[in-house]
């Protein structure tokens, strides 16, 4: 007898649900403790999953949730592809995938499924994934810089079939450990998702024996609706409208940078549902800054679980709320000849940072402010390949790369070194943990001053790695970023995004005999080594031979600040300059705190005036919108750039890439002309505030009963709010070295467009954009605009 | 050790979180328990407050108890707690390796979600790292470098370390942690800074990391060694307090601690690290010495008490650990006897899911205060003790022998409108709803501990205590087909009488990181197959054999100290391996303590390769690696203390009526049903009823439904099984 849902007993539900993710999380950290991969291992990206015997998604154990809907799609691939009916599906088979056009984020993440009989009947599937670091790409250590397509990516298994009827194919095995350069992380890690997908089979029969086959079914399906139930009643609180942010990279082909744009758009429903679409966005890339849909999805949901879902259970209910609207051919839905292995943490992870931005502003709309948390950098791996100290053959990471900083939250400053963005549970593996595995001395890992975004709440301070090569024969390098030339996330309402990044290296510097006193062990140290050759690498860089001795430096970026810095606790400031989180420098010049001498305490009449000076200054150097836009129609004209910001400017109105970049171009000469733009009104008597947009900006009622924006702190009415209140305010483009200094994206790429109440002075907004780009219209709600 | 005299008593104190338990043993092995509410601001007074009941019990004063204890033995909080609450601890600083000064603030970016539990640190805005312990201005890093094969790669700047030391004086520390990287491997660097501090400030204490913890993983070991010199004021303080008020009320023997790594040492050498979080063990031990005394290999222990649910195991070779244990957010690199906390326990809330209507159990509690709705004391959310009310299986007037009565329709209205109302159910159903769900949730815990660690809990005996263990325990043991489930009559002090069976111990740890990268293996069975001690490079073996050499060495040390010769000591190893590539270690029992031939390495590789088959899986072997052994253990054991002794007892031959106080109506899933009550402390050996039945003690309520029985055994344990054929219904 089938039960229906109405009939399960609710309590016995709880203890089931209990029952399955207990069983997930044993079998996931059964692939965590054979694992030989670091980033499995000590990162935690691994995961086990039980699925609908179509491939929803019942519950995933936690580790990377990247992967929500990853190895769903391989189940549902082999479905599509009817291989139950040729290759077979059998009781004790398992299937294994690396495809990142069927699911896979890049062909490092092998992901391995198993049909799960229970009395002859195929009930479920069950399934896993494991990050491992070397595939037997043209480079080492799973990301080959040089790749221009996907053929140059190392091993490809579409859904194979691997274990038949409970017997591991060696033949198979032995030809995957064969084509790669350390066979150990392949064989070990396989092995070990084998095991734990048979760990999770005889716990499941287990669950069924004692709860029942019709049951099981049954709970199994609601686990599933209750999440989707629950997730569009959350997204709910939201108000409906479209948030949007816009992001850069500079990641192209290796030596090879080019600027790239992506503009999301997140749309509320008011059915509870979340679109997501790029309108603005760069065609794939040369290199392998591009993303496979399956990816960007990943990143997408994995990201809005941390922001909005925390309390749903995480399975295949959210993922039906969502739909995703994205051009293909571009960085964020490419096609399948493309190289991509940069697509997960990269680009994937840049795409989120932009929708994070857009749930923290639709968090801020709905009064949601615990929700609001400014983005996370994308990762920068340094890799290398070649012998270890102990004569193996290795390729693989420095995990250092996942210490990013913290965006700022509202009240409160991000965490440093303290934020992966999409892996809420992270982890950094010791600096002994990295000299263990690798031929290397680890000098320095430190944080890196002023690295985090400048707000009056800043971002998480970011780290930088210094590295000697140690004990070995031989040994290639390289790196795997972006954010040299730009800084690839934004901060949020006046806040400035972090400094950008660096991959440093200095050839012949046999650092070890050097004087201790020259011997760096941050990344401003290194910039000073006396000897040998400094090179300053683009981020994205191929393998190059490195010799004993030699020094590598990267930086791993701060968060987003959020805020006018002017508007920063002074005793905030005096605290990071004591922990060396900031410079007295930037204590004056951008948040405007004067300290005395002995940094024992804040001048405070001297701050005051200091703030008041800036804030003044700002009224003299900003702008009208209006003319900064007849500027921006002038230079579009006469093509006045620099080069970097022009080639994106053709790149986005190539043949018929961009209809809506084109759009946003014709708004921006109207308002130029005066034929568009916030209208201006009178404010009704009494105020009566209708909801506080930005924390410098409500929307109030106007004397005719329309909608207007207004500043928070002095009250000047930009115009009605059914146009971009930033069009009402005064505008100025800094060059970010004036701010950040030697780690400062280059203004050529970029520039900080900040955005200044006329009446008072204070800094809404900064956009991080090169300074082709439209100014950006970041909330439209349905409210308001219909 | 001087334990001489003409006492009688061992007495043992366990300062928990809300309550402190004394255990007082008599020569017969009779057991008196002392109660008394924690004191965290003065734990003085909580400890002699146990002392005190215990004495009033036995009816003579606590001077006579004292004059006539010959071991007495104390668990305590005090270094946790100026670990959480940061009070007492001293000013301190960190000298380190330059270029690492932040590695214990980057946390190795585990700090926003260690030790918290994993659902709540979903929510990446809402979660932060602690505050540190040294912040970043007391931090000096000193130019120095060992590699990973312990070699100097950098050496020591003298003068380097006297600025520091110097600054760190100016900035009025009390104290400096010395932490290096590699520093297990090759310590002559943190030894030399040592001396260079006491040159420069004899007065100041230093802690260096390859005395506290020569483990890999710097920062475990950091956090080991700076919290080692943190808690060290607080914890000598109050050891040197108590033995100072004790020797005036008549004790003037050793004072000895509890370590979390579950044996006893003398306070005034104990390391105060090895304190920390020593409260729980108890259970544990107690588990352990009831199991022997059993005859069983396979045991877990159940301990539920307010707000978690403790889960440990304890196999034929005994216990296990945790090797970074995460304590106040913290992780340690000193192991503690391994204990898992669910977070599930009488003060559970229950709830309803918004959007789904469905009963939500946690993850909040509702702690000791305000407590359950029933305690009155402004809790309004429905627990599972509300729920235990509601169903009439606590006495409202006999909660902690009546000295806390408990408000039933406090309960009734919180959980109606909690739960009930919005379920469409009525109250009791409702109740027995949570009960059934929070015991369901426990059982499928017990599951998962045990499957992960490959035991089966049809071969455990499954022991249950903690306040509300055995009021939960038919239905949380329901379906596992455990061996046998034993409720100790001494349920809630079980931890304290667990303690006081514990013996002085020691154990040494440090990580020769011993790399075999070739061995020679069978292909087939994927096995090692060591002949010759050929291509094992030779001085890493040397590196093994002086470790383990040096741990020894350092073991006989420490327990002559404790008064104990050599000859007496029992010596056991213990290795952490894994196969060349993985990252992972699994523990194993090593059969040998050196590696002075090929047959001592094949036994090694042996052990190593049975426990990972047992652990995971067969075929999941992979000998093409070669192996890592990565960090040792050495543990001495002194021969044992005194024990309480649990005598057999005749049977009583009075029947279970002598123990009835009486009837009542309480549900269960069948419905309310007449249930006999009886008084705990009347019943003895031979007492056995069928379930329904309830057993009231003077702390603790044991819950019999009608699908179990009950009896009481020759120790005087309670054992419930499920009911035979032929029991009356």
């Amino acid at each position: 007898m089938t039960q229906t849902v109405k009939e399960l007993d609710p309590f016995t539900y709880e203890v089931f649900y209990n029952r399955l993710f207990n069983l997930l999380c044993e079998s996931r950290d059964v692939i965590r403790h054979l694992s030989a991969s670091a980033i499995s291992r000590e990162s935690g990206e691994t995961a086990e999953g039980v699925f609908l015997p179509d491939g929803e998604l019942v519950l995933l154990s936690p580790g990377l949730l990247l992967h929500l809907n990853t190895v769903a799609r391989v189940i549902r691939f082999m479905l599509g592809n009817r291989m139950g009916e040729d290759v077979g599906f059998e009781d004790g088979d398992q299937f294994i995938c690396n495809d990142a056009m069927v699911a896979s984020m890049h062909r490092m993440d092998m992901a391995v499924v198993a049909p799960f009989f229970y009395e002859g009947e195929l009930v479920s599937w069950v399934g896993n994934y494991s990050h491992v670091p070397e595939i037997g790409a043209t480079e080492p250590g799973g990301h080959p810089m040089i790749a221009t397509d996907c053929y140059h990516e190392g091993l490809l298994l579409t859904p194979i079939k691997l274990v038949e009827r409970g017997q591991v194919r060696r033949d198979l095995m032995e030809m995957m450990a064969r084509v790669v350069r350390d066979p150990r992380p392949i064989e070990i890690d396989t092995k070990a998702k084998i095991a734990a997908n048979e760990r999770t089979r005889r716990n499941l029969k287990l669950l069924i024996d004692e709860v029942g086959l019709d049951f099981y079914k049954e709970a199994c399906k609601k686990l599933i609706d209750d999440s989707e139930a629950q997730s569009r009643e959350v997204v709910k609180t939201r108000r409906p409208g479209k948030y949007r942010a816009r992001v850069f990279s500079d990641s192209d082909l290796p030596d090879r940078p080019g600027l790239r744009v992506m503009e999301t758009e997140l749309e509320v429903g008011s059915d509870g549902s979340l679109t997501l679409r790029a309108p603005v966005i760069s065609p794939q890339a040369a290199g392998s800054y591009n993303c496979p849909l399956p990816c960007l999805e990943g990143n997408v949901f994995c990201l809005t679980l941390s922001h909005l879902f925390y309390k749903t259970r995480w399975n295949g209910g959210v993922v039906r709320i969502y739909r995703t609207d994205i051009p293909y051919g571009s960085i964020l839905n490419c096609d399948e000849t493309a190289a991509v292995h940069y697509g997960t943490v990269g680009v994937g992870l840049h795409a989120s940072s932009a929708v994070s931005v857009a749930l923290s502003r639709a968090a801020f709309v709905a009064g949601e402010h615990q929700d609001i948390l400014v983005s996370s950098a994308p990762v920068n791996q340094l890799l290398y390949g070649g012998l270890d100290q102990f004569d193996r053959r290795c390729g693989k990471y420095v995990m250092d790369c996942v210490c990013t900083g913290g965006g700022a939250r509202y009240g409160k400053d991000g965490a440093d070194s303290g934020v992966h963005q999409v892996n809420p549970w992270i982890f950094c593996i010791d600096v002994e943990g990295t000299e263990a595995i690798g031929p290397l001395i680890q000098l320095g890992r430190r944080h890196v001053p002023d690295s985090g975004g400048f707000g009056a709440f800043r971002g998480g301070s970011g780290v930088s790695a210094v590295l000697t090569v140690h004990d070995t024969k031989r040994l290639t390098i390289g790196n795997m970023a972006q954010g040299r030339f730009v800084t690839p996330i934004q901060g949020m309402f006046g806040g400035y995004p972090p400094s950008a990044s660096r991959f440093l290296k200095v050839h012949d510097a046999d650092v070890l005999k050097a004087s201790p006193e020259d011997i760096p062990h941050d990344v401003f140290e290194f910039l000073e080594y006396p000897s040998g050759r400094l090179e300053d690498l683009y981020c994205g860089s191929k393998y190059i031979p490195i010799q004993e001795g030699d020094l590598v430096a990267t930086i791993y970026n701060g968060g987003g600040g959020l805020g006018d810095p002017l508007d920063r606790e002074p005793e905030n400031v005096l605290w990071d300059v004591r922990n060396n989180l900031t410079t007295n420098g930037t204590a004056r010049t951008v948040n405007g705190v004067v300290l005395n001498p002995d940094r024992t305490g804040v001048h405070s009449a001297e701050t005051e005036n200091l703030r008041s000076r800036m804030r003044s200054g700002r009224l003299e150097s900003g702008i009208p919108a209006a003319e900064f836009l007849s500027r921006q129609v002038e230079r579009r004209k006469n093509r006045d750039y620099p080069a970097p910001t022009l080639a994106l400017y053709d790149q986005l109105l190539g043949t018929g890439w961009s209809e809506a970049f084109r759009d946003q171009l014709a708004f921006e000469e109207r308002v130029a002309r005066g034929d568009a733009g916030p209208e201006p009104c009178e404010l009704r008597d009494p105020l009566r505030l209708e909801l506080p947009l930005t924390p410098h900006v409500n929307v109030m009622e106007d004397a005719l009963g329309r909608r207007a924006c207004v500043c928070a702190s002095c009250g000047h009415v930009y115009g009605l709010a059914v146009e971009n209140f930033k069009l009402g305010c005064l505008i100025n483009e800094r060059n970010p070295e004036e701010l950040q200094g030697p780690f400062a994206p280059h203004p050529d790429w970029l520039v900080y467009r900040e955005f200044y109440c006329p009446g008072c002075g204070v800094q809404v907004e900064v956009e991080s954009t090169p300074s082709c780009m439209p100014i950006l219209f970041d909330v439209e709600l349905d409210e308001l605009t219909q | 050790m001087n334990q001489s005299g003409s006492a009688d008593y061992i007495v043992y104190l366990d300062t928990g979180g809300t309550f402190s338990d004394a255990v007082v043993v008599d020569p017969k092995g009779r057991f008196v328990s002392g109660k008394s509410a924690t004191t965290p601001d003065d734990l003085t007074r909580c400890f002699f407050g146990c002392i005190e009941d215990a004495a009033r019990k036995l009816g003579i004063s606590s001077t006579d108890l004292l004059t006539r204890t010959r071991i007495l033995g104390f668990g305590t909080t005090a270094g946790t707690n100026a670990l959480i609450t940061r009070v007492g601890g001293p000013r301190i600083g960190l000298i380190c390796s330059k270029g690492v000064e932040d590695t214990t603030l980057i946390m190795r970016m585990e700090g926003r979600w260690a030790g918290r539990p994993l659902q709540e640190t979903l929510h990446i805005a809402g979660t932060d790292k602690p505050e540190p312990l040294i912040p970043r201005d007391r931090i000096y890093g000193v130019t120095e470098r060992v590699d990973s094969k312990g070699r100097v790669a950098i050496p020591l700047e003298e003068t380097e370390v006297r600025q520091s030391v110097e600054a760190l004086r100016d900035a009025g520390v009390e104290g400096i942690a010395v932490c290096f990287l590699w520093s297990f491997l090759n310590d002559d660097h943190e030894h030399r800074a040592r001396e260079i501090i006491r040159e420069t400030a004899p007065e100041l204490p230093v802690s260096i990391s390859s005395e506290v913890a020569p483990v890999i993983r710097e920062y475990p070991r950091f956090m080991s060694t700076i919290i080692d010199l943190y808690i060290g004021r607080p914890v000598r303080k109050l050891f040197s307090t108590i033995g100072e008020r004790l020797a005036e009320n008549g004790y003037t023997k050793d004072l000895l601690v509890m370590q979390a790594s579950g044996g006893l040492s003398r306070s005034d050498v104990v390391r105060p690290i090895t304190t920390l979080h020593s409260g729980p063990v108890g259970g544990l031990l107690g588990v352990e010495y009831l199991k022997r005394l059993y005859g069983e290999d396979f045991a877990v222990g159940t301990d539920m008490g307010g707000t978690s649910f403790d889960l440990s195991l304890s196999k034929p070779t005994g216990w296990e650990y945790v090797k970074t244990p995460v304590v106040a957010r913290f992780t340690l690199a000193n192991p503690m006897l391994g204990i898992e906390a669910i977070g599930a326990g009488g003060g559970t809330i229950a709830g309803i899911d918004p959007t789904t209507k469905g009963l939500r159990l946690g993850p909040g509690s509702a702690g000791a205060v305000p407590g359950p709705a029933c305690y009155g004391k402004g809790g309004v959310a429905p627990t599972v003790t509300d729920a235990d009310l509601v169903l009439h299986r606590i006495d409202p007037d006999f909660f902690l022998d009546g000295q806390m009565p408990l408000d039933r329709d406090r309960a009734r209205a919180a959980i109606e409108e909690k739960v009930a109302k919005p379920m469409g159910l009525s109250t009791e159903e409702a109740a027995l709803g949570i009960s059934q769900s929070i015991d369901g949730v426990m059982q499928s815990a017990i599951r998962a501990f045990l499957s992960w660690k490959g035991v089966d809990p049809r071969q455990t005996v499954l022991f249950s205590f903690g306040g509300a263990g055995p009021t939960h325990c038919a239905g949380y043991s329901l379906g596992l087909d455990a061996k046998r489930v034993i409720i100790p009559p001494f349920a809630s002090t079980f931890s304290a009488f667990g303690a006081s069976t514990a013996d002085v111990t020691r154990r040494f740890e440090a990580s020769p990181y011993l790399v075999i990268p070739d061995l020679p293996y069978d292909i087939t069975r994927q096995r090692f197959d060591v002949q010759s001690l050929t291509g094992v490079p030779h001085e890493t073996l040397e590196r093994f054999n002086n470790t383990m050499e040096r741990l020894e060495e350092r073991a006989y040390g420490d327990m002559e100290q404790e008064g104990f010769g050599r000859e007496e000591l029992k010596i056991r190893y213990y290795l952490e391996t894994r196969y060349g590539g993985q990252l992972n270690e699994i523990t194993c029992r090593a059969p040998v303590g050196r590696i002075r031939g090929p047959a001592d390495l094949q036994a090694i590789l042996v052990a190593f390769e049975e426990e990972y088959v047992r652990l995971f899986h067969p075929g999941t072997q992979y000998p093409k690696g070669g192996v890592e052994i990565i960090t040792v253990t050495v543990e001495a054991a002194a021969p044992p203390v005194a024990k309480p002794i649990l005598e057999r007892q005749s049977r009583d031959p009075r029947g279970p009526e002598a123990a009835r106080k009486g009837k009542r109506k309480v549900l269960f899933p069948s419905g309310w049903l007449d249930t006999d009550i009886y008084a705990t402390d009347q019943i003895g050996h031979g007492f056995e009823t069928p379930g329904p039945a309830i057993l009231e003690g003077n702390d603790t309520t044991i819950v019999v439904p009608d699908t179990h029985r009950i009896t009481v055994d020759a120790y005087g344990n309670l054992i419930l099984e499920t009911r035979r054929q032929g029991d009356p219904t």
